[in-house]
């Protein structure tokens, strides 16, 4: 398909399975975006600050949080951007599926919007020097934040993943071994989730960190495939 | 793909053109009501003088979000013919303005149903309600950075990036449509590190072009419509 598209010196000479088009364009721009979506991790260390208690009576700097927010930011338009990417090609599976991974994403992305700006107007109100008439406000919006990271990057993450992981190990776009590490490691996620949300385990307790590992694992191993090796020559895309 | 019309091509155009005349009529009176809250500093009581009117600019500020609804549903199945997953990129990128705008919304009410509580006769604990009012007009504001500043300035750059590609409309206005969204975009980066205020009149210049582009292009769709000749084939 498409013989005018040129793509010569694309991926210079690594291996071409599929026959060299926009799929592979397809491939290389979802796995880059996949492996994008890892960059927020720092935010770990950069939001420690502003879940200390007395924060906002503090001096500190809020640029640290303002990085990561950007970083959550980059992470939020990474994500939609992979779903709209492989979209065409999952259509081709099923397309009900392909655009629930869309309309997950967008959810998830939502919720990533709407934490980070919880902790702007933190920033906000410590910047205003609010002090302490604003303890409780701004514990409340830290609070909210992270609730919203439980229903947002940890819950929708397990959707995204069981979606994608199914329409993957139906079509074999990618090895189907690779495609059950995320049809098992949503639910391992989901189950965390739930864990914390009936408050059995507290949300940063590093056995909950243990059941994201599928899931990450996945769709770092994702990104990587797609940019190094590209799609499988399925027969989703073979008689084209 | 179903084949249809060229009356239906046009008339498709015209609603386009039509909900981007919407969106920013109803953008700018919405916020010309939401004023009392946002201008002055002791708005919790001003807010209850005015509530019918913040209610009012809310009714607005959601027909703004069907509006900008409106013209990504419109649009999708045009901009779908040249690249689906931008296409797609484009409604979602969309909606997730229209869900900053919906936040907004609703951080305003509640300022009105807390100002109303605020000035009855036994409430003690004023400070408390200040805080919380503060807090909300503080999540409106970054809902603005985010929506309709932030997350216009990608969704325009991608349609835009696709009409200047596809001609769907002439290449000198998508040109237009593409440095009024990088504008807007940076408008938003200079809010978010505190520069600039999304209220001032700073963002009000910045903004011009694509509010100017809007315009333009919503005239364009309803007398010329989608010029549909030289575009590639759906792929």
């Amino acid at each position: 398909m498409n013989a005018s598209i040129n793509t010569t010196g694309f991926i210079g000479g690594s291996i071409e399975r599929a026959p060299m088009s926009s799929l592979r364009k397809t491939s290389l721009t979802s796995g880059l975006l996949y492996l994008l979506t890892f960059v927020s991790i720092p935010t770990l260390a950069l939001y420690g600050p502003i879940h200390a208690p007395d924060y906002i009576l503090g001096s500190g700097s809020d640029t640290p949080v303002i990085i990561g927010n950007i970083l959550e930011l980059v992470v939020a338009l990474a994500g939609i951007g992979t779903a709209v990417a492989l979209y065409p090609v999952l259509r081709k599976q099923n397309e009900g599926m392909a655009l629930g991974l869309v309309s997950s994403r967008v959810l998830e992305a939502a919720t990533i919007f709407a934490g980070v700006m919880f902790l702007l107007t933190v920033v906000t109100l410590h910047q205003t020097s609010a002090g302490a008439d604003a303890l409780v406000t701004s514990r409340t919006l830290v609070t909210m934040y992270d609730r919203i990271f439980l229903i947002g990057q940890s819950l929708m993450p397990a959707i995204n993943d069981l979606l994608l992981g199914f329409l993957l190990y139906q079509s074999r776009l990618v090895p189907r071994g690779l495609a059950l590490i995320g049809i098992i490691g949503g639910p391992v996620l989901l189950a965390g989730d739930f864990f914390v949300l009936f408050d059995f385990i507290g949300q940063r307790d590093p056995l909950i960190a243990l059941t994201a590992v599928p899931v990450a694992l996945f769709e770092f191993s994702l990104g990587v495939y797609l940019v190094t090796r590209g799609f499988k020559p399925s027969p989703l895309i073979q008689n084209k | 793909m179903k084949t249809i019309s060229s009356s239906e091509h046009k008339r498709n155009a015209k609603v386009t053109g039509a909900f981007f005349i919407a969106a920013t009529v109803t953008a700018i009176i919405g916020l010309k009501l939401y004023d009392p809250i946002l201008l002055n500093s002791d708005f919790l009581k001003t807010g209850v003088i005015n509530s019918n009117q913040i209610v009012l600019g809310a009714i607005f500020e959601s027909l703004l979000a069907i509006s900008a609804v409106g013209t990504a549903i419109m649009m999708f199945p045009y901009l779908k013919r040249f690249n689906e997953s931008w296409g797609l990129g484009y409604v979602c990128f969309r909606l997730i303005e229209v869900i900053f705008i919906l936040i907004g919304i609703l951080s305003m009410i509640s300022i009105v149903t807390l100002s109303q509580k605020y000035i009855s006769p036994t409430q003690s604990d004023l400070t408390a309600f200040q805080n919380a009012a503060n807090m909300l007009k503080t999540i409106h504001d970054w809902t603005f950075v985010f929506g309709p500043h932030f997350m216009l300035g990608i969704n325009t750059f991608i349609y835009s990036t696709i009409f200047y590609k596809s001609n769907l409309v002439p290449k000198k206005l998508s040109i237009l449509g593409i440095t009024g969204a990088v504008m807007i975009f940076i408008g938003a980066m200079l809010e978010l590190f505190g520069i600039i205020s999304p209220f001032g009149s700073e963002i009000i210049v910045i903004a011009l072009p694509i509010a100017f582009y809007e315009m333009i292009l919503a005239g364009w769709l309803i007398a010329k419509g989608f010029n549909l000749n030289n575009q590639e084939p759906a792929r």
